[in-house]
């Protein structure tokens, strides 16, 4: 693996990245709001030190909150079906933490199996993304529950970090990480030596909330389908659906027709196990009919059934979920209500 | 780029109207390419849509020896199904398919078959009785039995009196107390208290059944009395679906997911799942 210094501050690399003709999505407030948008200058840039994480997650740039799939127009009673484009121009994906890098492994899972949608691996093939190191973190994070840390560059192409001296470099972690790196040679500069540890990450990872023990979590989650806990911990739940919209993980979908006089198209949408439509039968019949059911759902999914086909756990501990609920339920208290946290020496 | 979203496009070639709310329709594929090439197994589903309306989720009623076209039928319940019902001879409808497993065919060979199907249950049963009868050497008895809540919403009344008629298959029709005309000469009473009646034997048996949930719940309950094992008894099931191949994430059942694990199940199966259908 080999590792990069950038020349000059990280302003220039992005100027010099945006020179590439790709198109930058970076961290950037929009109305108040620090979300994923596409940067058109420098100056607009974040440095890794200057947020915790976004409100949305980067998931909405490979499997976005609502796309066309197919589109349509009517002659008499006459169909012609046409394919949509998706857009050529190659993006690059910045300074997204570890927590949104890693949920692409997970996703490229369920977005691959038996039938591959290539709506989401265009995207993933045309992007380059380059994760960030934690420089921070808040009360609602629980990345290392999920067996990650403020420094894993899992998922990414890049990884950015601070070395001791308090500079960022760049650890190309894929070959076409390495073949971005190649073409800012201006910007960057190849180092011979793996750059020393910053202590920084250590002492956040030491801050984050204690790692539970997901092994015996899923083992509860093994036996307890049946359980009056699951109507005493959705109670308060409104069913609003944030916690799946914010989700880098989250990945349920509903597929809808628009359409105008002449023409419309059918569109992929985002949905949530949490609507109580989302399961309901056109009989009457409803198989998630409570809230208790749905919320039942929505921990066992995530700890438990995409473990079993997939043996993945589908979170990332991220703590989106948590920030974003009106009435504070909080996953990772959920999960610690029936497992342990791991012992830490 | 292979669009897995992008249907095939269908034309209507005849609609029979199966009960006061209960369409047939017949599809055969625009591309002569796609309608040549196109194959399934009995059990098996598919996306059916109306453009602007949007896609429903309904199995291929017919027999996969019948080529050159395919059957859906469908109960008129909610939007998509609506707006299908509105449709002519010669009108387009969308199809994606086929998804999902199917009925095990090969595994029926030289057995007996019992069918025992409720209202448009009857669909999927539909499209193996008439894959077996086209096979009919390759298997032993066959057994139907099929009831519906009253005379008017019994499906595929052609068929049910060919059925009736033929030598090779021991039929039985019902229909649920207060439902029977004074014509009618099946029996009277529910489905699974009439196959109690008919007692088939299990010995070299496979029962297959599938009808509202109500039903299958008493027919498991009777073939396990009749002392069917889980392994002999199959039945579909149905859950909400979108994409139809195991993205959406409506149709699980724990980590089984309907549309690519299912819709095809034997009891045994069925007894490994959370109840969450």
């Amino acid at each position: 693996m080999k590792n990069f210094k950038i020349k000059n501050d990280y302003k220039n690399f992005v100027k010099g990245l945006l020179s590439l003709n790709y198109l930058v999505i970076a961290p950037k407030y929009e109305n108040g709001i620090l979300k994923f948008s596409k940067i058109k200058n420098a100056a607009e840039i974040l440095s890794p030190s200057e947020y915790i994480n976004t409100v949305s997650s980067t998931k909405e740039y490979f499997f976005p909150q609502t796309e066309p799939v197919i589109k349509f127009t009517f002659e008499g009673k006459e169909i012609f079906l046409k394919d949509v484009e998706i857009g050529k121009k190659p993006k690059v994906v910045l300074g997204l933490r570890p927590c949104d890098a890693a949920s692409f492994s997970i996703l490229d899972d369920i977005f691959q199996y038996e039938y591959k949608d290539e709506f989401y691996f265009t995207r993933r093939e045309k992007t380059i993304i380059i994760g960030a190191a934690c420089e921070s973190n808040d009360e609602s994070c629980f990345c290392t529950t999920t067996g990650l840390a403020p420094d894993s560059s899992q998922g990414a192409d890049l990884f950015i970090e601070k070395n001791n001296e308090e500079e960022y470099f760049l650890r190309a972690v894929t070959e076409k990480g390495e073949r971005l790196v190649e073409q800012l040679i201006a910007e960057v500069e190849e180092l011979e030596e793996e750059p020393k540890k910053n202590p920084l990450y250590e002492k956040i990872e030491k801050q984050i909330r204690k790692k539970i023990d997901l092994i015996e979590a899923k083992k509860w989650l093994d036996n307890n389908f049946e359980n009056e806990k699951w109507e005493e911990l959705s109670s308060q739940c409104l069913s609003c659906g944030s916690c799946a919209y914010l989700c880098p993980t989250c990945h349920c979908f509903d597929i809808v027709d628009e359409v105008n006089y002449n023409s419309g198209v059918r569109r992929k949408n985002w949905d949530a196990c949490q609507f109580d439509l989302f399961t309901l039968h056109s009989s009457g019949h409803n198989p998630r009919d409570t809230k208790a059911k749905r919320y039942r759902q929505r921990v066992m999914h995530k700890f438990k059934y995409y473990a079993d086909r997939f043996d993945k756990t589908l979170c990332t501990g991220c703590g989106r979920c948590i920030r974003a609920c009106p009435v504070n339920i909080d996953i990772y208290e959920v999960v610690k209500e029936f497992a342990p946290l791991v012992e830490q020496n | 780029m292979i669009n897995i979203y992008k249907p095939y496009l269908t034309r209507i070639q005849e609609i029979k109207i199966e009960t006061p709310d209960t369409k047939t329709f017949k599809l055969r594929f625009d591309d002569s390419e796609v309608a040549e090439k196109f194959n399934f197994r009995a059990g098996q589903f598919g996306e059916y849509s109306i453009f602007g309306e949007g896609e429903s989720t309904f199995c291929i009623a017919s027999s996969p020896t019948r080529k050159g076209y395919i059957e859906c039928s469908f109960k008129i319940v909610g939007k998509v199904t609506n707006a299908l019902k509105k449709l002519d001879v010669g009108d387009v409808v969308g199809f994606r398919g086929p998804y999902g497993n199917s009925f095990p065919l090969e595994e029926m060979y030289d057995k007996n078959l019992i069918f025992i199907g409720g209202g448009i249950g009857l669909a999927p049963l539909r499209s193996l009785i008439w894959n077996c009868l086209d096979l009919r050497e390759k298997f032993k008895d066959i057994t139907i039995l099929y009831g519906a809540r009253s005379v008017s919403f019994l499906v595929y009344k052609d068929e049910l009196d060919e059925w009736e008629k033929r030598a090779d298959i021991k039929y039985y029709k019902t229909v649920d107390p207060g439902g029977e005309t004074k014509e009618w000469n099946g029996k009277i009473g529910f489905v699974p208290k009439i196959l109690d009646e008919i007692c088939p034997k299990p010995e070299n048996s496979v029962a297959i059944t599938c009808g509202p949930p109500i039903m299958i719940k008493g027919v498991l309950k009777s073939l396990e009395k009749l002392n069917f094992k889980p392994e002999q008894v199959i039945t579909t099931l149905e859950n909400r679906m979108k994409c139809g191949f195991g993205k959406c994430g409506r149709c699980n059942i724990g980590k089984t997911y309907v549309c690519i694990d299912g819709p095809v199940f034997n009891a045994a199966e069925l007894n490994q799942l959370p109840m969450d259908y």
